[in-house]
């Protein structure tokens, strides 16, 4: 299972030089909404991003979306309703791992002049018991060998994963609890999350009720609906527009990997972070911020492991020593501010959407267009992807490293600014 | 779309809580009803490939090992291990929320035929299950099991795991059992 088959010219290929992620929008979160479906929420992210980037809708000729509410639609559909022309498409249904996909499409179309603005957009509407209906029809194998049992959705799924992964590593209910408690805190500075408003204690962590096995209520999220989006676009146009922008050092994808495991503790990352951290010239101790896939805490515990910051079966003693809050304001000795926007746990989970969630709030932190939970002087920031829980695991993981703009990029034959340093 | 079908689809999507009698979910692809079809007689029948004997689950249409197309149905041997245990305390579906008004549902993961199967657990087949402080706890990882299936309230065949004692070869043994679990 190696990504590097092509060694020989892997080094100018993987490069990202010269791409900008910029504008970072998230949009419209709410908790049910029976009146609006998946186009309002799209649609309302893509006139948000050309009119924060001071752009016309047709200079938007690359078009990359992610929805699970969509229906008959699709991104083609989507084109006349907005009437839109785009000369390159996509449409990634990869759930959690969408953002992290269609920034690594997106960034090549741009380097490559297949298109020279692309908007990757996810979002998804919350109707009236939407919810139950995707996760009953939710792929074959879901509708013939899961669903059945006790249709439980995706909590029947991580709370099996959840308790091996106890059962295995000895993590207990604080341990996952530790993760949702400090993005609680982090929300609490976000004032869109859908559950900033609310403190969550550790005790009532704890004390909440039970949903499946292990799994209890904050250990879940709240689907709900939502958009989040970003443009793609090369350095140059970044600078033209005056767009604070950052830079893209490496990313790497990897799908139903380990399938001999019988049941998941790891996931495709393990196989091409080390390459990652390379091609980024980087450790993982030199990340400022992480932006895990937060679907249960069990998966962001993997998201730890797999990516570096320690070895497997090491991610309840990771969680106990390191303090995940924004601002480092913990007692733990370690800091790495996590899920800084509060993730889905605290944001709610809008579809398709929350897999761009950790793209779009690095470009936020990075760009230093966060306002409460802004971390301090992050240089290196790392968005995680994993999604589609086909029947016992989830298939894809992907994960991106970014830079601000300030930072050098290698290009792979010569190091050179990835971009100018006025912006930041 | 004629009224009965509408009707219908109001009463499983919209308002499913107004059932009367409401029924574990039926909805399978093409392929899980040949899995029902194939399940109605014997303990458990699952694809076999005719060209490189690769046992596979859940049903599909191709070889997850060589790609063939000849899948054939067989009996297998219904012996394997736990590999997760859990129990819901909420459900999507109507008919298991009612359920768990009851009692929270247990289900598990099992490896059987060196494949993972979602399965409904009969715990109370197990000894020392109802005096554990957990079902995770009294049936750990690799606690040996038996699978069988049967047909539900829908005509579907559903798996179910029993402790390796329990006698599930005739029929009516494994109506039993679907009947104390209350699927049928």
């Amino acid at each position: 299972m190696s990504n590097k088959s092509n060694s020989g010219i892997a080094d100018g290929a993987r490069s990202y030089s010269g791409v900008a992620l910029t504008v970072p929008v998230s949009f419209a979160y709410k908790k049910q909404d029976d009146s609006r479906s998946a186009p309002w929420y799209i649609g309302g992210v893509l006139r948000e991003l050309i009119t924060t980037a001071g752009i016309a809708k047709q200079d938007v000729d690359g078009f990359a979306i992610s929805s699970f509410s969509l229906g008959v639609d699709s991104a083609i559909t989507l084109t006349q309703n907005f009437d839109i022309a785009p000369r390159w498409i996509e449409q990634l249904p990869y759930g959690g791992c969408s953002g992290v996909i269609a920034l690594r499409r997106a960034a090549r179309a741009v380097q490559c002049g297949d298109a020279n603005v692309v908007a990757c957009i996810g979002g998804d509407a919350a109707g009236h018991r939407s919810f139950e209906v995707m996760t009953s029809q939710f792929s074959t194998f879901t509708q013939d060998a899961a669903f059945p049992y006790g249709a439980g959705g995706p909590n029947a799924a991580f709370s099996l994963i959840t308790q091996h992964y106890m059962d295995q590593f000895g993590a207990s209910r604080e341990d996952f609890g530790r993760i949702a408690v400090a993005q609680r805190y982090n929300s609490n500075n976000y004032p869109p999350a859908l559950f900033g408003h609310k403190t969550l204690s550790m005790e009532q962590y704890i004390n909440s009720r039970p949903v499946a096995g292990q799994l209890h209520l904050f250990d879940c999220v709240m689907p709900c609906a939502g958009g989040e989006g970003f443009l793609v676009m090369s350095v140059e146009r970044a600078q033209e527009l005056g767009l604070p922008y950052c830079l893209i050092l490496a990313a790497g994808e990897l799908h139903n990997a380990h399938s001999q495991d019988d049941v998941q503790i790891r996931g495709g990352w393990t196989e091409f972070a080390p390459q990652m951290y390379a091609d980024a010239g980087i450790t993982p101790s030199d990340i400022n911020l992480v932006q895990t896939y937060d679907d249960y805490p069990v998966i962001s515990m993997m998201q730890f492991e797999d990516l570096g910051f320690c070895a497997k079966g090491d991610g309840p003693e990771f969680v106990r020593t390191t303090d995940l809050r924004f601002d480092a304001s913990g007692p733990e000795p370690r800091k790495l501010p996590h899920n800084t926007s509060g993730g889905q746990l605290s944001i709610g989970q809008a579809g398709a959407a929350a897999g761009y969630m950790g793209v779009v709030e690095n470009i936020r932190q990075l760009t230093r267009q966060s306002e409460q939970n802004q971390v301090v002087d992050a240089r290196y920031a790392l968005a995680s992807g994993y999604g589609m829980i086909n029947y016992d695991r989830g298939l894809c993981s992907g994960a991106a490293i970014m830079a601000t703009s300030d930072t050098c990029v290698s290009d792979g034959s010569s190091n050179r600014l990835g971009g100018g340093q006025s912006n930041g | 779309m004629g009224s009965k079908h509408i009707k219908r689809r109001l009463l499983t999507y919209e308002k499913p809580w107004i059932r009367q009698n409401p029924k574990p979910p039926k909805a399978r692809t093409l392929i899980g009803e040949s899995f029902s079809a194939a399940n109605y007689q014997g303990v458990l029948k699952l694809q076999h490939c005719d060209e490189c004997h690769t046992v596979n689950y859940p049903s599909r249409e191709r070889c997850l090992n060589c790609l063939g197309d000849k899948l054939l149905w067989r009996d297998t041997p219904n012996e394997g291990i736990i590999l997760s245990t859990s129990e819901l305390h909420h459900s999507q579906w109507e008919f298991f929320k009612r359920k768990i008004n009851n009692a929270p549902w247990p289900i598990a993961t099992v490896q059987v035929a060196g494949q993972c199967m979602f399965v409904h657990l009969a715990a109370y087949t197990f000894q020392g299950v109802e005096n554990a402080a957990s079902l995770a706890e009294a049936l750990p990882k690799g606690s040996p099991i038996k699978v069988f299936t049967q047909s539900d309230a829908t005509y579907k065949s559903v798996l179910v795991a029993v402790s390796t004692d329990t006698d599930v070869r005739q029929v009516s043994q494994r109506v039993a059992i679907i009947e104390k679990l209350g699927l049928r």
